[in-house]
């Protein structure tokens, strides 16, 4: 744990640290919740842009997120992806029935529904299980939710590019895509996470890839390789 | 009993006077409130004993003041200032008939839009959350101020809905096509700007562009149903 503290100490503060301690509020008031939304853009940006294009040996959560966890990101990021993913989807499935000449094209809007049952199952629900579980296997396991939550958040955001481009209705293509986008948002994760693992961290590690995994082939499959609808 | 009210031009003070009391006994100071002030300057003012009809046509010249605020943005308090809910529950009402399909793609009859009641949710739901989304950066503006603005910016995209609807008459060609999704891109930065100009002063330094994505979003989304309502 020392280690940690040492490289707090060498890197420049994110945003104005908060010297004086705040005010308690009542849990049911707005400024309760306010120290979760304590970002300014050029924090959100940099931390957006710190996980589209991490570099090799920075500890993701130490550099970018530790001083201060937001909820701001994982939400809007969230959000973000739910509408790209399903207007891309539809713009996917668009092209594929106009390529058979059919222009009998629906729309399908409760793609929208789907896809914020996925994400948010995903980036809400998972890092709660996985904090919840690594803490009752691993006691001295140090983070929050909140940050796993930040964490898993931030990581997603490379996606909404991603889906972006999974309308182009190339094979190959959309699988280098799957591959590019969990190896990147999977090693923010797997890095972030592995020092406060402990001894044995290889059984985590397998688990949250392999669900990371799972994911970014689930998108591509779900919402963007229909196969065309049936000519009646 | 009988009610007469001065207002002062000046003061704002109305006396109350009522039969057969002597006037000091009862002069006070009575305030009214809120959106009742417009006709201020009229003697006699009262709403209880004007027809029905003028306190109608009173409230819809108040919504069509504000609709004229949000097509030309010249100047920005009375929308802020005199919010109601009437705008944006007539512009979501609108919205959620004209946008309903049904939502089995699977099907020939359904068109895979959505239905009336997801549009509603969509536009209340939205619109509360980017409140509280910009309430929680540390915005100074009120709840229902917020909403008020959010809702009655829709109105360019529900003019761009009117178009769209009328275009979707003729055959469809890929011109047309091009047509629709052009004015539904203008209506869609059309409402970023205008809410940007109402609620972006509200927002501590800095924190700005976090404010203005979430209703970025909002508006997207909006002309993305506009543009994929086909039938």
């Amino acid at each position: 744990m020392d280690f940690r503290a040492l490289e707090n100490e060498n890197l420049p503060p994110l945003s104005n640290p908060t010297e004086v301690p705040l005010p308690k509020y009542p849990i049911w008031t707005v400024e309760y919740f306010q120290k979760y939304f304590d970002v300014t853009s050029e924090d959100v940006i940099e931390r957006i842009r710190g996980a589209l294009i991490p570099s090799y040996g920075v500890n993701y959560l130490q550099r970018y997120i530790r001083a201060k966890p937001d909820v701001y990101g994982p939400f809007w990021i969230c959000l973000t992806l739910v509408f790209s993913i399903a207007i891309s989807g539809n713009v996917a499935n668009y092209i594929q029935v106009a390529a058979d000449h059919d222009y009998n094209w629906k729309y399908n809007f409760h793609a929208v529904s789907s896809a914020a049952t996925a994400i948010f199952l995903y980036a809400w629900l998972l890092p709660l299980i996985l904090w919840a579980f690594i803490k009752y296997k691993e006691p001295q396991f140090s983070l929050s939710y909140l940050e796993l939550l930040c964490l898993y958040g931030y990581a997603l955001s490379i996606f909404i590019p991603i889906s972006v481009l999974w309308v182009i209705q190339i094979n190959w293509l959309q699988w280098l895509l799957v591959a590019a986008g969990t190896l990147v948002s999977g090693y923010v994760i797997v890095s972030s996470i592995m020092p406060s693992l402990g001894q044995k961290p290889f059984a985590f590690i397998f688990l949250i890839t392999i669900l990371h995994l799972f994911m970014g082939t689930g998108f591509m499959l779900y919402f963007f390789h229909v196969p065309p609808i049936q000519k009646s | 009993m009988d009610f007469i009210n001065t207002n002062s031009p000046n003061g704002g003070h109305t006396t109350v006077f009522i039969e057969d009391r002597p006037m000091d006994n009862v002069e006070g100071r009575m305030t009214v409130s809120g959106s009742l002030m417009q006709n201020i300057g009229d003697p006699g003012f009262n709403t209880l004993d004007e027809p029905i009809q003028t306190t109608i046509m009173r409230d819809l010249k108040a919504v069509g003041m504000k609709f004229k605020h949000v097509l030309y943005l010249k100047e920005k308090n009375t929308l802020l200032k005199e919010w109601d809910l009437w705008g944006p529950l007539m512009l979501c009402t609108f919205m959620a008939m004209v946008l309903q399909g049904s939502p089995d793609s699977k099907h020939l009859q359904g068109d895979g839009g959505p239905e009336f009641s997801e549009v509603f949710v969509i536009i209340w739901i939205g619109s509360v959350i980017i409140t509280f989304n910009s309430k929680l950066l540390g915005g100074t503006i009120s709840f229902f101020q917020s909403v008020c603005v959010l809702g009655y910016c829709l109105l360019p995209i529900v003019l761009a809905l009117i178009t769209c609807r009328l275009i979707l008459i003729f055959h469809q060609t890929n011109f047309l096509f091009f047509i629709r999704f052009a004015i539904s891109i203008g209506s869609f930065l059309w409402a970023t700007y205008a809410s940007v100009v109402f609620l972006g002063d509200s927002q501590p330094q800095g924190k700005k562009a976090l404010a203005v994505y979430p209703i970025f979003l909002f508006y997207f989304i909006m002309s993305w149903l506009v543009l994929s309502h086909t039938v």
